[in-house]
């Protein structure tokens, strides 16, 4: 009896309608597959469940969500996998407040909310036909991988591809099967670091902060899109490196995490300087970065 | 939807091209309202409660109270209410269902309006129909006529003049009523909305052409004068996010939110869970950039982590970035913020000293030296 | 007496004793005063004071805005002064560290505040300077007139008259972010690991908040009424402060901000404290 008044009252079961009216109700998706990247990072495989919905759902690379933990809040993830990948979408995210730690505690099979997508997303066919560096920093791989993976998928669009991550230490590195898998082929450059003193005794990688390596690394600036994202410390010290290899501003990419809430330009929080980052980001190139109020 | 398009406002969408003048007996105006209850709106009046004046539902015209300058809190609360559920969720079983929101937009009237808050609902349709459709703003407006008495008094924290309205603007009303004497309101019906209402009540009367609006209002409009000038503000602010003069004039702001919560045209919100034992909703929430949890990342990075960058964002929003993406100045001039202000922080001292600033002078409280 | 409140921010200043003087100014609307902030010689013309100097500025020492222009003197009534007598109890600041400019009062507002007419520290109980002349205490007032007269209602009639009132409030949070001695870095109410208070403005969620401000304020509130003078909905805060105080005076003999010696009853365990709540 209970149940069937709870259904009753449940008016919306069929979410599968990407022309919803209502801007703030989410899509539900089922938590198909949870792997633990390191002690403190979940990803998680995603389909809706509505089937149809799935079939038709498509997305930019780069583009972001809101995702909902019923009952404990909503929070903003980037869609970390490819606008290739049709059956399924994926998230990563680090366990640091109310929604991601009750995140943290779900299981596969289990139900959370979706909104979007949203946002904007890389200037891919800007990217096609030129050399891609990627670097990423800690738990800012996801932003990056979603557009390793298009790349990766779409090889013979892009030239040379490199990419170049750091962490703090090898118990924080993300994604390592895919790390492993890239480094194994020999259409890409893969580097790995980890911060001094984070290094285990088989580390295999370099020792050394991101701009560091970057240095050593030292990729051709010519033909060539860098896309960065990381923490701000590194991000700050990443750029200078980057202008000294002759990249010009346009031609750097990343991805800007101010607090959201809506995500879709109604209620103001992401709002710096003349753009709202939700909706005019979250991608932006240091060029256009460089002209923001420093409020990210 | 383009930006573009969505830049129509409700009423420019409804505009009649041509107002329609007709005229009301005030001892008629309660009539009015009892008409409106009648014909089945949900009425919001200002009502007095003790000091307090604040918009209202109300069940008779005996309850409205029309004295006075603004309302305490403004009328977007009936369009944007400072907590609202935007769906509800049941857990049964193993499954999540979700239950949207009905009913939420039912036919209503904002009576009692001043021009000033009339005003600031074409303004911040700008951003409920910018891209993304804000249904529970939109369908709101959508069904609500709005019905607006011209000011003829004023205080000194009033400054519609300043930023292109006027005590007798008729922006954003479907009627706008001016009391051009003893015994006649002066009524400009500007919608198709408002010419309905007006046939349904049988109330009206044509308009002789002697009627003279202007006359009526201009003692106050003098009163008001121009305490600023509007167009030397913006091209300041698009140069001087970095100034001292941001210390100087916001170091007494003590962060309290009152000026943003009891503004027309705020429109900030949380997005907030409030769960029950197999259910729940999602909440809809006024918040603001004052607050210093506003921006803060999980991280525990805040962007803008003092009171004088919180501030700042503030006159920013509202005289920059809103007129840069969405064309039109996000204050009314209603003068609440400055009414009400604990330590009054005073929003147009701050754009007067812009002003001076802009000419060059030191503005009138001198910056203290370093 | 304005005269010689100058005279004297004058020469903190230029002795570089203190680095600025908090004191008000006169605001930009009639009958208003405004905080400001004065830090050089030159500017103590700025300084005023009459019947409209509201504010407690004891808020402002917690301030980073200002905590940063170095050492303060305050300008402070006798109801302020009770607030940094909390303040240096709770070690918010260092009594040494501050000069006192304390003002004699007679009452701020026309019509005087309700916190006026109970005011038994005319004269400030603690300065190092003192301006205006003295005023002696006045005897035998009942500082809880308002609640005895409150609380000859009916339990539901006492409920509803909150319930109407709490449900008028917009969460704004503007009584605690003007209340001196709400000085905590992160607010309970903004604290959601877990979440202590409903963060929605309906009824349920503004009892919850309201009664939780007023409660970690008790044995603390120096009734300055500065909460209820902000809210923007004219809820009367004061009411249920001055309920609370009066159970505290009452159980503990205790009223906040008189004595720096005595220990607040919150933070002081004795044998022999009224143990009947315990059933
Ligand atoms: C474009 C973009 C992309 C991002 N991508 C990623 C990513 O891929 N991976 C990643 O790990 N991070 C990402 N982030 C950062 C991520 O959004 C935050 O780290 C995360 O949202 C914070 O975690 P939390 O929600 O658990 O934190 P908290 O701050 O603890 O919780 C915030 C949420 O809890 C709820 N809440 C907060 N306060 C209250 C209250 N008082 N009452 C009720 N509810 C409350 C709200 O619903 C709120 O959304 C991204 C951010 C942006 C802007
Ligand atoms: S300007 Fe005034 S009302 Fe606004 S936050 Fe600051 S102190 Fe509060
Ligand atoms: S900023 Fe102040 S004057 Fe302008 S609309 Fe808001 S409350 Fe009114
Ligand atoms: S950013 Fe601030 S000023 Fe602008 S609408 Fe939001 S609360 Fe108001
Ligand atoms: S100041 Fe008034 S309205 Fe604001 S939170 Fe406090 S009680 Fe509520
Ligand atoms: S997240 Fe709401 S406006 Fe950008």
């Amino acid at each position: 009896m209970a149940e069937q008044m709870k259904l009753e009252e449940a008016t919306l079961s069929d979410t599968g309608k990407d022309d919803l009216d209502n801007i703030y109700l989410p899509h539900l998706m089922v938590i198909q597959e949870i792997a633990q990247e390191t002690p403190d990072v979940k990803s998680m495989k995603l389909v809706f469940k509505d089937e149809e919905m799935q079939k038709n759902f498509s997305f930019r690379t780069g583009q972001f969500g809101e995702f909902t933990v019923f009952g404990v809040g909503e929070s903003t993830f980037n869609i970390c996998s490819s606008q290739t990948w049709r059956d399924h979408i994926e998230c990563c995210f680090r366990k640091v407040g109310r929604v991601t730690k009750a995140l943290w505690e779900m299981n596969e099979g289990d139900i959370i909310g979706f909104r979007g997508p949203y946002g904007n997303w890389y200037p891919v066919e800007r990217m096609e036909g030129k050399n891609i560096l990627f670097i990423a920093g800690g738990i800012a791989l996801p932003p990056v991988r979603c557009m390793i993976w298009h790349a990766l998928d779409l090889r013979d669009k892009f030239k040379d591809i490199a990419i170049l991550y750091g962490a703090r230490s090898v118990a924080d590195l993300v994604f390592k099967r895919e790390l492993e898998e890239w480094e194994k082929r020999d259409d890409v450059t893969v580097v790995t670091t980890v911060d001094p003193g984070g290094e285990t005794p088989d580390w295999k990688g370099k020792i050394g902060f991101v701009p560091t390596v970057l240095k050593e690394m030292s990729p051709r600036s010519d033909n060539a899109i860098a896309l960065v994202c990381g923490p701000p410390v590194m991000i700050k010290f990443t750029l200078p490196v980057l202008y000294g290899l002759g990249f010009a501003k346009e031609d750097i990419i990343t991805s800007l995490e101010n607090r959201m809430k809506c995500g879709v330009g109604k209620c103001g929080r992401c709002n710096v300087g003349n753009v709202y980052v939700c909706k005019d980001g979250p991608i932006f190139t240091a060029a256009q970065v460089e002209l923001l109020p420093e409020e990210y | 939807m383009s930006d573009e398009e969505a830049k129509v406002t409700v009423q420019e969408a409804e505009k009649k091209s041509q107002p329609v003048l007709k005229t009301l007996r005030p001892e008629n105006l309660s009539v009015l309202i009892q008409k409106g209850l009648d014909l089945g709106y949900k009425v919001f009046a200002p009502v007095k409660d003790g000091e307090l004046v604040t918009f209202e539902q109300i069940s008779g015209p005996g309850e409205v109270f029309l004295e006075g300058i603004t309302t305490r809190m403004s009328p977007k609360s009936v369009f944007f209410p400072r907590t609202e559920k935007v769906f509800s969720y049941r857990i049964a079983k193993e499954d999540i269902a979700l239950g949207d929101q009905k009913d939420f937009a039912p036919p209503t009237i904002i009576l009692g309006c001043r021009p000033c808050d009339a005003a600031s609902l074409p303004i911040m349709d700008r951003l409920f129909r910018w891209d993304y459709q804000d249904r529970f703003w939109n369908e709101r407006r959508e069904a609500t006529l709005i019905v607006s008495i011209s000011c003829l008094e004023c205080d000194e924290a009033c400054f519609c003049t300043s930023v292109g309205l006027a005590p007798d603007s008729t922006e954003g009303s479907d009627i706008l009523l001016t009391l051009v004497s003893r015994d006649q309101y002066l009524a400009e019906i500007m919608t198709d909305k408002g010419a309905d209402f007006v046939e349904k009540t049988g109330l009206f009367d044509q308009a002789g052409a002697d009627l003279d609006k202007a006359a009526a209002t201009k003692a106050v409009r003098g009163k008001l004068g121009q305490r600023f000038d509007l167009d030397k503000i913006k091209p300041w602010l698009d140069e001087n996010y970095e100034h001292d003069f941001w210390k100087e004039v916001t170091r007494m702001c003590i962060g309290c939110g009152i000026c943003t919560y009891v503004c027309p045209t705020c429109h900030c919100f949380d997005l907030v869970d409030e769960a029950h034992y197999d259910g729940g909703a999602k909440n809809k929430n006024w918040d603001a950039c004052q607050f210093a949890q506003f921006t803060v990342h999980a991280s525990g990075h805040n962007p803008r982590p003092d009171q004088v960058s919180r501030h700042r964002q503030r006159i920013m929003h509202k005289y920059k970035y809103y007129p840069d993406n969405l064309g039109a100045t996000l204050c009314t001039g209603c003068g609440r913020c400055v009414r009400h202000c604990p330590m009054e922080v005073n929003l147009i001292r701050i754009l007067n000293g812009i002003c001076e600033l802009s000419a060059g002078e030191l503005p009138a409280e001198a910056p203290e030296s370093k | 007496m304005i005269e010689q409140i100058r005279e004297k921010a004058k020469e903190l200043l230029t002795s570089g004793e203190v680095k600025v003087v908090i004191g008000y100014e006169n605001g930009g609307m009639p009958e208003t005063t405004r905080p400001v902030f004065i830090t050089s010689p030159d500017e103590v013309e700025r300084l005023i004071w009459n019947k409209h100097c509201y504010a407690n500025l004891a808020n402002f020492f917690v301030r980073k805005e200002v905590a940063s222009l170095g050492k303060p003197a305050i300008i402070a009534k006798g109801c302020d002064v009770k607030a940094i007598t909390v303040l240096v109890q709770e070690s918010q600041i260092k009594r040494e560290e501050i000069v006192i400019l304390g003002v004699t009062c007679e009452g701020v507002g026309e019509p005087l505040l309700s916190k006026c007419p109970i005011c038994d520290v005319n004269t400030p109980r603690d300065y190092n300077f003192l301006f205006g002349k003295e005023i002696a205490p006045k005897n035998g007032i009942n500082k809880s007139a308002d609640v005895e007269e409150f609380e000859r209602k009916s339990p539901e009639e006492r409920w509803e008259f909150w319930e109407e009132q709490f449900s008028r409030c917009i969460k704004c949070y503007a009584c605690r972010q003007v209340c001196p001695l709400c000085y905590c870095e992160v607010c309970i109410a903004d604290k959601n690991q877990p979440q202590w208070i409903e963060t929605s403005s309906h009824t349920r969620g503004n009892v919850h908040w309201n009664l939780i401000r007023a409660w970690h304020l008790s044995g603390r509130c120096i009734d300055c009424g500065e909460c209820e003078r902000a809210c923007p909905v004219g809820i009367p805060l004061s009411l249920l402060n001055r309920r609370l105080a009066k159970s505290v005076k009452e159980r503990f003999g205790y009223e906040p901000g008189y004595d720096q010696e005595k220990a607040p009853p919150f933070t002081d365990f004795k044998q022999e404290d009224s143990q009947e709540f315990i059933r």
